[in-house]
């Protein structure tokens, strides 16, 4: 069964902290490696605590690596305001994408300190919206879920994979979102919920549901373990653990 | 596989199932005001206990938590519906306290109950606090259970109050539920030297590398499972333990040895 985590990151994070650390490229390989994920969606820290583009940059440079290449790994880019031309056009953005080994992009307004709107980013959101292009809306990434359902609201097509981090269950929060908006994918990185993936698959349909594990800030095989022993189909298990993923780069055009 | 090097993550992977029983000594049952919960009965808690393997399962459920004069009775009705697999803990209300009908109650059902249920911080009032020591004395006297909710950096229920207990009430068998989060070394690394103190993992896995501070600090002999089940998923916390930096050895402690050799020294 393949496995690919929507929610991948690393870089060092000058915390001094000992605990949820990944400071290199390398340690997260050998984790995949360990805990037995093929691959996934990585994001580089550097790109919310160093520059845009420097983040940006470092992550299309690992995951186009020759190391990176017995993995089934994609970047994540963040983008911002096309108004300071800092990040790539939004008609280019597809493109160079593509080009980088990049599957989805994330949006942190509180982070790079920019308004989520139709004003400000309209003209990207509509190009992510039409190519299909996943984009993360996760609350540990900078952006609020009062936000996300603004952003849902404004642009209700975007193949968006929305998470939010806690330390307690959800539903309420989550659910009306994956109710209402038929692109939209939950990110299972913080579903702890006792019962939570099997409800979700039960309401929603496994179609709905992306495996994730938040590492390093959280323990993989915590995920690992809900969903390899949930109470659904065999074939449910394998979308979320992997087909679904694998099929939403597919639409975007970037696998 | 969670985990190349362990052959209880492989053995997991490969089945879907632990191979090794779990006792869970911190749970809750029924709704709660503040989250939704795909099921919470009695009924529906113990179903999810077969199907993952857990033995047994310690708990105080919500109705008892939030409702001082009426919630208790539902600890005992599950229990009793289930008396192979459920033991409750008494609840304590610092704030309304009724110390000799209480632990007549839990004198008296033995069958149901384990000990008592403490929340300092839900209380806003300290779990060492005097006031309490009439439930303390008859703990130690009987070496029954005292799960605490305990945070790092608290004043209710840090480190100093159960250190404070501990000294003054050496036979209580203390659970520190969450070890002390976001403290847990120091925790650990202060309250080893108190035979009778443990720790328990619910909260732990939401920080990577906190389950190998315990272990390391305190060892593995000194760490119980717990989930808070039915907020958490039971495989959650069997993912992380399965996953951390740890032996196998260690992981059969903390989900079913250390709780085997702490009920059977109770008998």
């Amino acid at each position: 069964m393949k496995i690919l985590d929507c929610n991948l990151n690393f870089g060092a994070t000058n915390n001094g902290e000992p605990y949820q650390n990944c400071d290199t490229f390398a340690e997260l390989l050998e984790e995949l490696g360990r805990c037995g994920i093929g691959g996934g969606l990585v994001r580089c820290g550097y790109s919310s605590t160093v520059g845009v583009n420097y983040g940006n940059d470092f992550v299309a440079r690992c995951v186009k690596s020759d190391e990176a290449k017995k993995f089934d790994l994609y970047g994540v880019w963040a983008v911002l305001p096309p108004y300071t031309d800092e990040t790539p056009k939004p008609e280019d953005l597809p493109a160079a994408m593509k080009e980088n080994r990049i599957g989805a992009v994330y949006l942190s307004p509180r982070t790079h300190r920019y308004e989520l709107n139709a004003l400000t980013m309209g003209e990207t959101l509509d190009v992510l919206q039409q190519k299909k292009i996943p984009v993360l809306l996760n609350t540990a990434n900078g952006i609020w879920m009062d936000q996300i359902y603004r952003v849902m609201a404004e642009f209700p097509g975007l193949t968006a994979v929305v998470a939010d981090q806690d330390c307690w269950p959800n539903a309420r929060r989550l659910y009306p979102l994956a109710y209402h908006y038929e692109n939209l994918r939950l990110d299972l990185s913080y579903v702890m919920d006792a019962g939570g993936v099997e409800d979700m698959t039960a309401r929603f349909g496994e179609e709905k549901l992306v495996f994730g594990t938040a590492f390093p800030y959280r323990y993989t095989g915590s995920m690992l373990a809900v969903v390899r022993s949930a109470a659904i189909s065999d074939g449910a298990r394998e979308k979320i653990f992997g087909g679904n993923l694998e099929k939403m780069l597919e639409e975007a055009g970037l696998k | 596989m969670i985990n190349k090097n362990s052959e209880l993550a492989l053995e997991f992977w490969r089945t879907g199932i632990l191979p090794c029983p779990i006792r869970d000594f911190h749970a809750h049952m029924d709704e709660h005001a503040e989250i939704y919960f795909p099921f919470s009965s009695a009924d529906e808690m113990v179903k999810d206990m077969d199907r993952n393997g857990v033995k047994s399962l310690f708990f105080c459920g919500h109705f008892a938590l939030d409702d001082p004069l009426y919630g208790e009775q539902y600890n005992v009705k599950a229990v009793r519906k289930y008396p192979d697999r459920l033991r409750a803990y008494h609840i304590i209300h610092s704030r309304c306290l009724d110390p000799e009908r209480e632990i007549r109650e839990v004198d008296e059902n033995p069958d149901v109950y384990v000990g008592f249920k403490l929340l300092g911080d839900y209380n806003r009032f300290p779990v060492d606090d005097p006031v309490h020591d009439p439930y303390y004395e008859y703990l130690n006297e009987t070496k029954k259970f005292l799960l605490l909710h305990t945070w790092g950096g608290s004043a209710w229920d840090g480190i100093d109050n159960v250190e404070s207990i501990a000294k003054r009430f050496p036979e209580i068998r203390i659970i520190c539920g969450h070890s002390f989060f976001s403290r847990q070394k120091e925790g650990a690394e202060r309250l080893k030297k108190y035979p009778n103190v443990y720790f328990e993992l619910t909260a732990i896995p939401i920080v990577r590398g906190y389950l190998e501070d315990i272990v390391n600090a305190a060892g593995s002999e000194r760490v119980l499972f717990g989930t808070d089940l039915p907020w958490f998923s039971t495989m959650h916390g069997v993912g992380m333990v399965l996953g951390a930096d740890i032996g196998d050895e260690d992981r059969k402690n903390i989900f079913y040895r250390n709780g085997d050799r702490l009920l059977g020294s109770r008998g």
